[in-house]
């Protein structure tokens, strides 16, 4: 026999029945929001992370379908084209003609100076590498981030001090000149430094160096987070069920440092795209034929292009503000919506 | 083409900052290439100008490869090196036309014996080097020796050397009767007596490569003596940082009396060692230093530069001359064994492509061969690569039916010139339609040619030649370059592809011996040549035309044949130039 479901919330610790309130008992309650729910209500009212969140939705499903949108287009990122038909031969040699430099028909926005390649499906393709190398490197840092501090704050003592220290070591190097210097190194232990198309070494060494020095700031503002949640009652109640460690911070803790967490990540995704833009437009990150937009950047500046067609230089650079832009808008609308005390929520 | 009428979405904003930009009329496209008849002619900036002082700020992407005399192949030292060293003989530039070998610490040009294996030398009175002390004929016997070290000196100049009647030698820091050399007899303090193993009709230029720069024995620090060369030119060496900065300074010791060739007209010369370049070429066009000038190739200009030297202002500031540089693409016959597949991989290239990449008609001409028709000696060049530079797709991949294709190839390039990498990329693409994947890396550019000579040579890789001591000699580009070893039994020691056919290598190795005028030998130097060039070791690529601008102070400039930059001998700085820099 099934047993008795009770009627009502009347017998004392049952969970209100939000469904089907006893006429005449007690007010109905307000639906019971999950955090998540709250602050999606939240950007709903707000027209700029609205118009963040669609770019930034673009963006990804632009980056995502590159190889289709490219294949329409009719053209491939690494195919050179050099005749005098396209590129000019004497007066500023290897600049595109008017026809090839700007967006036509043939090629969407032009072509490259130099080489000839199509410029449109190196910035898709480029849309690729960038977003998957600042999505990585996030997932990266955040996972490391949230483990570390979530351990460092419930534990406390030893293993606390212990990575307290390791997060200070990594906040006190000079990140750009570590990154920068490390970058090579790393690339040269991976495998051999010769590099063909779509050669994944850099994409990689990048995702590692980006990830793995990333955590620390997260994992501080965790630790913190995990200080006090640790004390409160349901934390306890847990421990005096007799929950395993990793079953309270899993179960209990995690869950409650997640609204911070997710204001990290959408903060640190458009941090590590202009990362990606800045090491690969200074040689060390992504590298030719590889296409990515510091790549482009960096191909723009080599030989003064950006000097005789400035368009050339325009296209990723006009990608990356925007892309940048709109995670950051869409991480401040995140955190005012998770955040209680926010006013423009 | 109705596509090309189709509207492109103008951006008004873009279009107008490039026309500022580029100023001047554009050709027609599609038209091809169209150098201005006078392309090639010679020009020099402020010639005759005699004003003495000031200081020549030279800008460099990269460090000196070495300044030490015995280990130099490079122009940059040698061009260089005329301002602190100074040789039996020198190759004295004149804009546009291969050097011209003149007496410089010798009397004259050397007397030969009736066998022709006898060549005696005597040096100038009141020679002296940087400390007072006087210049032996002993000091110039041992800077030959020492480049006899192969195992210290990897760069070090062999022609000399190649030469002479000791091949059994070790250099002076070996030991036992090996560390004893016979090669150069030195009877009294100012005559120096060469002993060769066969004749030899264009001796003097050999007298004139850097190892005839004497080095006092007490001064040898052995790799450690680039750091500081002991200076018997006009200039020494105060500071020297390392891949950062140097400057020369007015050596006190030096009597102009003794040196007819060298001007000598600044005060100081001071080098930035790590600029890039493309802050160079802008710098240069915008005239941010006017005493400033680079010995970087091409000028420092980058092909997005070229439109400015349209600009009169730019234009006045220009040297420019054909010089003697060409570039060639190596292939490793290490690696590519096969002379067929080699063939088909030089026909797949798209050399219009490369040439580009080097600023087009402006900056060079294409070329079928590595030697030229100014050279002594030549004949014509047979080679199945299209004039127009147009790859022979069709050809190449009939060629490779059945054969041992690589998948996989390595093309190595200097990292401080963008063309270089772009090269790469349009070869990656070229290669790719043979079914071959070529991977493209970076090499350090102060490395690179010791990179090109040691174990990690790449399958492909780019190099340029200026011509060895006599470079108006076909044999000064193929001997070396082509040529075999000393002993004739594997490649010499600039021959980048690692090219050796034992039948050629034999019939160069005798052809070394043989008696005849320059003209005569030279012949037959570029017949082998031929042979040799059949089995495609290398794709010759681009004859260099040097535009180099310089600073509106700088007088005197001109574009070195041999050196393919401005010549540090003559230049020098109008009056009333701020010298304070430095």
């Amino acid at each position: 026999m099934l047993p008795a479901r009770p009627a009502s919330g009347a017998d004392g610790g049952g969970v209100p029945n939000a469904r089907s309130p006893e006429p005449g008992s007690a007010p109905p309650a307000v639906a019971a929001r999950s955090l998540l729910g709250t602050a999606w209500l939240r950007i709903r009212r707000s027209k700029i992370a609205l118009a963040a969140l669609a770019v930034v939705v673009l963006m990804i499903l632009f980056a995502a379908l590159a190889p289709v949108l490219t294949a329409i287009e009719g053209q491939d990122p690494y195919t050179t084209r050099t005749s005098p038909d396209v590129l000019d031969d004497y007066g500023t040699p290897g600049l595109p003609l008017s026809y090839y430099r700007y967006p036509s028909f043939d090629h969407w926005l032009g072509v490259e100076p130099g080489l000839g390649r199509d410029i449109f499906a190196r910035m898709a393709h480029g849309a690729q590498v960038s977003l998957v190398i600042a999505l990585l490197a996030t997932v990266v840092s955040v996972v490391l981030g949230t483990v570390l501090g979530a351990a460092a704050g419930y534990f406390g003592g030893k293993v606390d001090m212990v990575i307290s220290r390791v997060m200070d070591l990594f906040l006190a190097f000079p990140h750009l000149l570590l990154v920068l210097s490390l970058t090579p190194i790393l690339q040269s232990r991976l495998g051999d430094t010769a590099l063909g198309e779509g050669s994944l070494l850099p994409i990689a060494s990048l995702v590692i160096i980006l990830g793995f020095f990333g955590w620390a700031y997260l994992a501080r503002v965790v630790r913190g987070q995990v200080l006090s949640i640790r004390e409160q009652e349901f934390v306890e109640a847990a421990r005096a069920y007799g929950a395993s460690h990793r079953s309270i911070i899993l179960k209990q803790i995690v869950p409650n440092v997640m609204g911070v967490v997710l204001v990290y990540a959408t903060m640190m995704i458009p941090t590590n795209i202009t990362a990606e833009a800045a090491l690969s437009f200074l040689g060390v990150g992504v590298k030719d034929p590889t296409p990515s937009w510091g790549q482009m950047l960096n191909a723009a500046q080599a030989g003064n292009w950006y000097l005789t067609d400035p368009w050339f230089l325009a296209v990723p650079a006009g990608a990356l503000v925007i892309t940048v832009l709109a995670f950051n808008l869409l991480g401040d609308a995140v955190r005012d919506a998770l955040d209680p005390k926010s006013s423009r929520g | 083409m109705n596509r090309r009428t189709v509207a492109a979405l103008a951006l008004t904003v873009a279009t107008g900052l490039t026309l500022t930009a580029c100023g001047g009329p554009k050709p027609a496209p599609g038209s091809g290439s169209r150098a201005p008849a006078d392309a090639f002619e010679p020009v020099k900036v402020g010639d005759g100008d005699a004003t003495r002082g000031g200081n020549v700020n030279v800008l460099m992407s990269a460090d000196f490869q070495t300044l030490d005399p015995g280990n130099s192949n490079y122009v940059q030292t040698a061009n260089v090196g005329q301002l602190y060293y100074r040789t039996l003989t020198m190759a004295k530039e004149e804009a546009g036309k291969p050097p011209t070998i003149v007496p410089d610490l010798a009397t004259d040009l050397g007397k030969v014996s009736k066998d022709g294996l006898t060549w005696t030398y005597t040096l100038k009175k009141g020679l002296k080097f940087e400390d007072g002390s006087p210049i032996t004929s002993k000091d110039v016997k041992y800077g030959v020796e020492r480049t006899y070290a192969r195992d210290v000196y990897t760069q070090a100049p062999q022609e000399l050397n190649a030469a002479l009647s000791d091949d059994g030698y070790k250099g002076p820091y070996a030991k036992g009767a090996a560390a004893d050399f016979k090669g150069i007899e030195t009877p009294d303090d100012r005559t120096i007596v060469f002993r060769l193993k066969q004749p030899f009709a264009e001796f003097p230029a050999l007298a004139s490569r850097s190892n005839t720069a004497p080095v006092p024995r007490a001064e040898d620090t052995k790799l450690d003596y680039t750091n500081h060369p002991v200076s018997t030119g006009p200039y020494r060496i105060k500071s020297y940082d390392r891949g950062r900065a140097m400057k020369l300074v007015r050596n006190e010791h030096w009597d102009p009396a003794t040196d007819p060739n060298r001007s000598a007209l600044p005060d100081t010369f001071t080098f930035s060692l790590s600029t890039a370049q493309s802050t160079i070429s802008q710098q240069l066009l915008a005239d941010a230093d006017p005493t400033a000038l680079t010995l970087d190739s091409a000028g420092g200009l980058q092909a997005s530069d070229a439109a400015k030297l349209d600009d009169p202002a730019v234009a006045r500031r220009t040297a420019s001359g054909l010089i003697g540089c060409t570039d060639v693409l190596d292939l490793n016959t290490e690696s590519i064994k096969d002379p067929q597949v080699r063939k088909a991989i030089a026909l797949a290239i798209d050399r219009k492509a490369i040439h580009l990449q080097y600023g087009g008609a402006r900056f060079g001409k294409l070329t079928q061969s590595y030697i030229n028709p100014d050279q002594r000696g030549y004949v014509q060049q047979h080679t199945a690569l299209d004039p127009a530079g147009q790859p022979k797709l069709a050809e190449a991949k009939k060629l490779l039916k059945g054969r041992d294709v690589p998948k996989k190839l390595v093309y190595g390039y200097a990292d401080a010139t963008p063309r270089y990498k772009n090269m790469g990329t349009s070869l990656q693409q070229n290669l790719k339609q043979l079914g071959i994947d070529l991977e493209l890396r970076s090499i350090p550019a102060a490395n690179y040619y010791t990179t090109l000579a040691g174990k990690n040579m790449p399958d492909i890789a780019r190099s340029g030649w200026c011509g060895g001591a006599d470079s108006g000699s076909v044999r000064t580009t193929i001997d070396p370059n082509l040529g075999p070893s000393v002993d004739g039994k594997t490649f010499g020691f600039s021959n980048i592809p690692r090219y050796h056919d034992p039948e050629i290598a034999r019939a160069m190795y005798a052809l070394r011996g043989e008696n005849g005028t320059s003209e005569e030998l030279g012949r037959k130097w570029s017949t082998l040549f031929d042979r040799a060039m059949q089995d495609y070791p290398l794709v010759p690529l681009i004859r260099n035309v040097t535009r180099s601008v310089v600073g509106s102070d700088v007088r005197n400039a001109q574009v070195g044949y041999f050196f393919g930059a401005i010549d540090l001998s003559t230049v020098s700085v109008a009056s009333g130039s701020d010298s304070g820099k430095g």
